[in-house]
């Protein structure tokens, strides 16, 4: 979170720091790119140390990485039925990198990768594109019979089958736009209210920054259960995506 | 807002999809296979301990089964034994009680033949004597000699008529 004067929206920018293609393809590598690979860093190296040397009667490090595990196995076994076993790799990573992203954004001074829409956004349509693939190789042209719901007169598939499709093409968007909204709206709140704190009088300036800390702690419970929510989402489209309709 | 400038999208997805795809690796290769492996090495050790606690519990209950059986056959046994030492130690009194009677009976018997013999040895003694008693008493009253056979026949027939005498 930037201390900066130059506004609450100043600290979303994004800044190039050096400038790469790979054939049209625009790969420069900004903030973002760098505090995605502190994120994959910090988790891949803080978790492989706790769990490096496991033990049967766990120590505090080892048991942190057993919670984490067993709380994303559990909620992945709970929406994913029968299969939940096989998705654990993928939603654990999904989990911890959107949970990394969210926390790493609230070292002062730091940068959220998981406040710009083109990353939650790429995330989101990533687990709806595979979802999706899911449900064709599964289910084949049966794929399409979801958006005919069961027992709906056939008066009124004209209006049924568009909001079906519609409900299930905005899935991508509102997984993206809840994690957007939820961390910009927490570091907008956050950098307003550091500028009123530096910017009241000396004999106020306790009570913004107070505020500040109680926003932080917020932020904190906000950056699991927005993981939480991501990753519960995924896991029920993906279960959508394997059920029969 | 800075988010919505699409300048930076493309890298911006680029490094996403690397950095997801780097983390999933890493994870999958380095993090999950140890986490899965100790939890489920820890989750076989409680499922044995667990058999083993059902084994055990087992054992104690065929254990305790058998040992209540075999209070019961003890307890059956005991009862058996006492009933046949009862039985035994009854024989064995009434065996005593019947030597005794009869070995009573034997010396109630030898005794009444011995005093039976001893009155009539008495009765003869008695008889003797007397006889030489009256002898003498009869020398010294009437002066003659009546001798022991004359003396003998006149106390037996003085005891006949006495017994006589008696009887009537």
């Amino acid at each position: 979170m930037s201390m900066d004067m130059s506004g609450p929206i100043e600290h979303f920018k994004v800044i190039v720091y050096h400038h790469l293609h790979l054939g049209p393809l625009d790969i420069s590598i900004s903030n973002t790119a760098i505090y995605m690979w502190i994120t994959v860093l910090l988790v891949s190296v803080s978790l492989h140390a706790l769990i490096r040397r496991p033990k049967l009667i766990p120590g505090t490090g080892q048991l942190l990485a057993e919670i984490l595990y067993g709380f994303v196995a559990r909620q992945t076994r709970l929406n994913i039925h029968n299969e939940g076993d096989k998705y654990i790799p993928l939603m654990f990573t999904l989990f911890t990198f959107i949970l990394g992203c969210n926390l790493v954004g609230l070292i002062p001074g730091a940068f959220t990768p998981t406040s710009q829409l083109a990353v939650t956004g790429t995330l989101a349509i990533g687990i709806f594109t595979f979802a999706t693939g899911l449900r064709f190789y599964r289910h084949g042209m049966g794929f399409f019979h979801a958006f005919v719901p069961a027992g709906v007169p056939k008066i009124m598939l004209p209006l049924m089958v568009p909001i079906e499709l519609i409900s299930y093409l905005a899935r991508p968007v509102t997984l993206a736009l809840r994690l957007f909204a939820n961390m910009t709206a927490g570091h907008m709140a956050l950098g307003v209210l550091a500028v009123l704190g530096l910017a009241a009088p000396w004999f106020l300036q306790w009570l913004p920054l107070g505020f500040t800390v109680v926003q932080i702690a917020l932020e904190i419970i906000i950056a699991f259960i927005q993981a939480y929510i991501f990753v519960v989402l995924s896991c029920v489209y993906i279960d959508d995506a394997l059920v029969d309709h | 807002m800075p988010q919505f400038d699409t300048t930076f999208f493309s890298s911006q997805i680029f490094w996403t999809i690397t950095s997801f795809i780097v983390l999933f690796v890493a994870l999958d290769r380095y993090v999950l296979p140890h986490i899965a492996a100790i939890l489920k090495k820890r989750t076989q050790l409680i499922e044995n301990e667990i058999e083993e606690a059902h084994k055990k519990r087992e054992e104690a209950e065929t254990i305790k089964s058998e040992y209540t059986a075999r209070l019961a056959d003890i307890d059956q046994e005991t009862k058996k034994m006492f009933a046949e030492s009862e039985k035994r130690m009854s024989a064995q009194h009434n065996q005593m009680m019947d030597e005794w009677k009869t070995e009573m009976e034997r010396r109630k018997r030898t005794f009444l033949e011995e005093a039976e013999v001893t009155r009539q040895q008495a009765i003869r003694d008695i008889r003797s004597q007397s006889a030489e008693l009256v002898a003498t008493a009869t020398e010294q009253i009437i002066h003659q000699r009546v001798d022991k056979a004359e003396a003998q026949k006149a106390l037996d027939e003085s005891i006949t008529e006495l017994e006589k005498y008696k009887k009537n």
